[in-house]
């Protein structure tokens, strides 16, 4: 099963969250956040996440990293089954796979100075000594590119854009191989978007990083992955190398979803045309039998509401779930 | 859009300065500002956040907050200053003649009336109309927005409507009076990108059966392109470049525009490029840097520009930008991205 070269590998992963409903809460639920997605991420490369609210793209990232504990599926990191370990367990693999949060102002604790929040991955996973830590918290601040002088300062003396960079130091604090960056960059500003999406590339080639970078801009996920996974209520409907992906989609999903991305060109604006999908996404507690896309797609047939298509290979590695294709 | 047949613009906007009092100073979140707005035109207002563009919304309306007051300028609309009216008065103009649609859907709305309740209100308020006519005239709107059986929906709350449906519901809310001007402030940030394309085609169908004034406020230069005629771009509270769409996206002459531009990448990009950051942080307000507002981030910032704040240089077209580049006696720099739309000059270097 294990491939070469595979630094992740994520086999049918389920993650249901139970909820009560009706009067006292007698009638019991699951939300299919995540319902049997299966992708890899190779060593050194970027792998795209990429879906609208609720598709369960959040979800997958926060169980691949087991902050979520998964409801069935395997996860393997470096070869080794990660979905069933203990905390204690857990604990050396954390070290290698870290996250950065998508709000940079509600994941820093505001009680501790940038010094503190950077050294406490030092100290968990006992990374430096007392007397090195300070030079390492230095270094990473350098690194991402912010003034050591500040490691005193608070979080809200930063701005946003500043504040996220605080938040990669820490992830790269424990010298991870793996970094989940969770919509890294949606609460920032045009204009440092483009600063923290260059800083992310710069690190990953300085330091052979491999991220999953869950975005819903379709755009900036074209431009950092070299790999892109689309979701859409819980499933993976199409997974392709980038280029590949925005000049041949596939899944009529896809092709809704880049249809519908503004491009700032006026005249290529002009002469786009929009494939507008009817309705809103379904609810996640009752999806739709069969394909879960068929309730909005203009080219559903009859077998589409029935069987639920699988994720399979169109050849040179673009896979596809959709019965058009196969 | 037709500038020589309609002689007059629908608003215009002249030396309007609004500020915020807070306890650390006087914060100029709008410092000078002068646009117009043409019959039937729809002009986008991009910017970061922090830059004053929403303010500018807030002051047409006269909806600032109590910590702030417009101190300077006047809002012609329609000839009639808005600035000079009493609170009574602009009411009257506020939801008939100019209606706003808010970034939020979700908590514009009020969670314990019904949609048909807060429909008619509106309705009502400002059209003298029984209440059976504002319930066919908000069924009519409702329709109009492409909310499916809207008879049915009338009596449900907010909360039974997706984020999608209820902005279609703010909409219909904001023209079931037909106004002349639609103030939509970051209509689509808070939408997923699909339904966001629902929105915008919704708005340009609107806008072509109603021949209604648009002003669209948005950092989202992709959502502007497609919908706007023309596009002031804001910094630090000040107009730093408007024109035409095309002006602006093909000819920008602010490296503050041209920054915005590149900063974005494009999703039908052939090939990968580096994206160009603009450097640096937005201004502090409250000390807000002397001379050009953007020099602390600009890379062809000169001594000039530190000392003394840009004029508008006229480039023609209603084009207009802010830097002093564009001086006579500046030193001719060509901005990268108007290098790059020379025919020829691709593949050089």
């Amino acid at each position: 099963m294990l491939q070469a070269g595979n630094l992740v590998e994520v086999v049918d992963l389920k993650k249901w969250f139970r909820i009560r409903r009706g009067i006292g809460k007698s009638r019991v639920k699951y939300v299919r956040a995540v319902d049997g997605v299966t992708f890899n991420v190779r060593r050194g490369e970027t792998l795209g996440l990429v879906g609208e609210s609720g598709s369960g793209k959040t979800t997958v990232g926060r169980t691949v990293i087991r902050l979520y504990n998964p409801t069935e599926g395997r996860i393997f990191f470096e070869g080794r089954d990660i979905s069933g370990l203990d905390e204690k367990e857990l604990k050396p693999m954390r070290r290698k796979m870290q996250m950065i949060f998508q709000d940079p102002y509600a994941s820093l604790n505001p009680r501790m100075t940038v010094s503190d929040i950077i050294a406490e991955p030092l100290e968990v996973h006992r990374l430096a000594s007392p007397a090195e830590r300070k030079d390492r918290i230095h270094e990473l601040l350098k690194i991402v590119g912010l003034n050591p002088e500040h490691a005193n300062r608070y979080p809200h003396e930063f701005s946003g854009g500043q504040r996220q960079r605080i938040g990669i130091a820490r992830a790269l604090a424990a010298e991870p191989s793996f970094i989940i960056a969770d919509e890294p960059i949606s609460a920032l500003d045009v204009s440092i978007q483009a600063q923290v999406v260059n800083l992310l590339e710069e690190l990953q080639e300085k330091l052979q990083l491999t991220y999953l970078f869950i975005a819903h801009d379709l755009a900036m996920v074209k431009h950092i992955s070299n790999r892109v996974a689309v979701m859409y209520l819980g499933k993976i409907v199409e997974i392709a190398p980038s280029s590949e992906l925005y000049q041949h989609p596939l899944h009529p999903y896809t092709l809704a979803l880049l249809s519908a991305v503004p491009i700032a060109d006026p005249e290529a604006e002009a002469a786009r045309r929009r494939i507008i999908l009817a309705g809103d996404i379904p609810s996640p507690i009752d999806p739709p039998a069969g394909c879960r896309f068929h309730t909005r797609c203009a080219k559903a047939m009859p077998q589409c509401r029935k069987h639920p298509p699988e994720l399979k290979d169109a050849g040179s590695g673009h896979l596809v779930a959709c019965h058009l294709y196969g | 859009m037709h500038k020589e047949e309609q002689k007059k613009p629908l608003l215009e906007v002249r030396g309007l300065k609004t500020s915020f009092f807070t306890y650390a100073g006087e914060v100029k979140a709008v410092d000078d500002v002068d646009f117009e707005v043409w019959p039937g035109e729809a002009v986008g207002i991009v910017g970061e956040s922090g830059c004053g563009k929403s303010v500018t919304s807030l002051s047409i309306m006269r909806l600032i907050p109590k910590t702030g007051r417009i101190t300077a300028g006047s809002i012609l609309f329609n000839g009639v200053d808005l600035l000079k009216l009493s609170s009574r008065e602009m009411q009257r103009i506020r939801g008939k003649e100019i209606a706003m649609i808010f970034q939020d859907p979700m908590t514009s709305l009020n969670p314990v009336l019904t949609i048909g309740y807060q429909l008619t209100e509106s309705i009502r308020r400002h059209q003298r109309v029984s209440k059976r006519e504002a319930r066919e005239k908000a069924v009519e709107m409702l329709n109009l927005v492409g909310i499916p059986n809207p008879a049915d929906r009338l009596s449900q709350y907010p909360h039974e409507f997706s984020g999608g449906m209820r902005q279609r519901v703010m909409i219909a809310m904001a023209l079931s009076c037909n106004p002349k001007l639609l103030i939509a402030d970051e209509p689509t940030t808070a939408l997923d990108v699909t339904i966001q394309a629902q929105i915008i085609e919704l708005l340009k169908d609107l806008r072509s059966r109603f021949s209604m004034s648009i002003i669209l406020i948005t950092h989202d230069l992709g959502v502007v392109a497609g919908l706007a005629d023309r596009v002031v771009v804001m910094y630090g509270g000040k107009i730093v470049e408007s024109g035409n769409i095309k002006d602006i996206y093909y000819r920008a002459k602010h490296p503050y525009t041209w920054g915005l531009l590149k900063s974005v990448p494009r999703l039908d990009a052939r090939e990968k490029k580096r994206l160009v950051p603009i450097t640096g942080q937005p201004p502090d307000l409250l000390e807000p840097p002397g001379g050009c507002a953007f020099n602390p981030r600009c890379r062809y910032a000169m001594r000039i520009c530190l000392d003394r704040r840009p004029g508008f240089t006229d480039l023609g077209n209603g084009h207009k930008a802010a830097c002093w580049l564009l001086h006579p006696e500046a030193p001719k720099r060509v901005l990268p991205v108007n290098e790059e739309e020379q025919p020829g000059h691709q593949g050089v270097g």
